[in-house]
């Protein structure tokens, strides 16, 4: 039963994720292919990118193959983990910078954000080296009663409740004020994603309990939270190549 | 705000109404569960007494008076006065009436072209409140209505006074509690004792002085709604163009 929620999610989440990047990186209207990732909007090519590669490391066949060649056990874990928290720092940092947040700019851009994923990516290392997982097992489902898995996937879950609190409050507001219905809907998807993932991260101790049957219960919560910030991703987008805010929103006079 | 559940019921009864929820629904082109969802949950819109009163004749105007928000709502002359009317004239036609007035080919007409543009438009409801203004009308009618202040600005923008609120205005500035009925849709000019020219008659009495001050200051709404119009396109673009 956990075997089939996992392979149907994460081939859900592979087909959502790999699809909207590989549209976004390959679609008519701006042919611009991989030098789209220098330009802003690239980073959420990017973000695709890690965020897809993050799941792809977690399908079993694959994940042996690459950890068959690792210098640690199971390192794969760790470095599919650190590219998920990278996506995820790429956002906030897209985010921040395009809802001019102060608070989010200071906390996500620059040295702090840097730090913050550092402290994360080696705590999450450390961990990994602290545990004891002599087999192969993606996300480490195998070894979830040891204290060191433990910590390893809390760390992931508090690193991206941090970046999404840091984004909450912007992400709220707009979902507020923005003028324009589908961005508006798209402001609160996102906010909805982020809602998902700070409650998990949050009730942690609660999840534990229920470990290890449940862990994949628990992860669609994350999945679908990164479903919800696609799909809201996905209608700034649209709004933004259909020209939807000039169509809904006429800057002429009003005509009674 | 609405009327409430029992007193619609009472004034059903009173007025020898059916007080089947599917028969009054049917009698005002309703879906048939809407008046009966109405009287359960114990708020009836206004929309609904005055549909009721209408589709059995009654004036609506003395249907509204049975309940207790509105029953001093007959106790002044039903007419408009001419702030009033003229408040509820367009843009258009006032500036139509200038060109009248200032312009040797229109003025040899002597008229603007009828019928006028219908209300309610753009501000008029922001327009009716300012023509009944004597001091700080807004504040006072945010306070009795135990709303807050800044609820009712964005009401106004949006041109969404409630009939209370209407009314309370009306009580507190000692102009026809009916007019304010008219205002926001609720009764017909007919019903609420408006002249079939009210508001041309209004408009061609008018002295200059007020009629450019009028204009002037639905301009300056005007422009103040294009602003909006333009930051809130500049707003979606921009962050559209940012996240997208």
């Amino acid at each position: 039963m956990t075997d089939s929620i996992h392979v149907i999610s994460i081939s859900f989440m592979l087909i959502v994720l790999g699809g909207a990047t590989f549209h976004r990186l390959t679609r008519k209207t701006t042919p611009e292919g991989a030098r789209l990732l220098l330009r802003p909007s690239g980073r959420l090519a990017l973000m695709g990118i890690f965020l897809t590669v993050a799941n792809v490391m977690t399908v079993q066949p694959i994940y042996e193959f690459i950890d068959s060649h690792m210098f640690v056990s199971n390192g794969t874990s760790a470095i599919a983990q650190i590219l998920a928290m990278t996506a995820v720092s790429l956002l906030g940092m897209h985010l921040a910078i395009s809802y001019k947040s102060d608070f989010a700019l200071r906390w996500m851009v620059g040295l702090r954000g840097a730090l913050a994923l550092l402290v994360a990516s080696l705590g999450a290392f450390s961990a990994l080296i602290a545990s004891d997982t002599p087999e192969h097992s993606p996300r480490l489902v195998g070894y979830l009663d040891q204290p060191a898995v433990q910590v390893m996937h809390w760390i992931a879950l508090t690193y991206i409740a941090y970046v999404m609190s840091i984004l909450f409050r912007p992400v709220f507001q707009d979902s507020h004020v923005n003028p324009l219905r589908l961005t508006r809907v798209g402001s609160r998807l996102i906010l909805l994603g982020f809602v998902l993932s700070i409650g998990r991260a949050l009730a942690f101790p609660w999840e534990l309990e229920a470990w290890p049957h449940a862990f994949y219960g628990f992860e669609v919560i994350s999945q679908a939270s990164a479903v919800c910030v696609v799909i809201g991703l996905w209608m700034f987008a649209y709004t933004r190549t259909h020209g939807v805010a000039r169509q809904k929103l006429p800057d002429k006079l009003p005509i009674d | 705000m609405a009327v409430s559940g029992s007193d619609f019921k009472q004034w059903l009864e009173a007025s020898g109404l059916s007080t089947s929820g599917s028969e009054l629904s049917r009698m005002i082109g309703v879906h048939r569960l809407t008046v009966g969802n109405q009287m359960r949950r114990g708020n009836v819109p206004e929309t609904t007494v005055v549909g009721i009163a209408r589709a059995y004749g009654i004036d609506p105007v003395t249907a509204m008076t049975y309940f207790p928000e509105y029953h001093d709502l007959d106790s002044r002359p039903r007419p408009p006065s001419s702030a009033e009317a003229v408040s509820q004239v367009h843009v258009a036609d006032l500036m139509a009436e200038i060109q009248v007035r200032t312009a040797k080919t229109y003025a040899r007409e002597g008229h603007i072209r009828e019928p006028l543009t219908g209300f309610p438009h753009t501000g008029s409801h922001r327009a009716w409140i300012d023509s009944i203004d004597k001091g700080d009308i807004r504040h006072d009618v945010a306070e009795q209505t135990g709303i807050a202040i800044t609820y009712l600005y964005a009401q106004l923008t949006e041109n969404k006074l409630t009939p209370v609120q209407a009314v309370t205005a009306a009580r507190l500035s000692g102009t026809s509690l009916v007019s304010g009925l008219v205002i926001v849709g609720l009764l017909s000019e007919d019903e609420g004792g408006w002249a079939n020219n009210a508001r041309l008659e209004a408009l061609k009495t008018m002295d200059n002085d007020p009629l450019m001050e009028l204009v002037q200051q639905r301009i300056t709404l005007l422009r103040r709604r294009l602003k909006q119009r333009k930051e809130a396109l500049e707003y979606a673009e921009k962050l559209a163009e940012a996240i997208g």
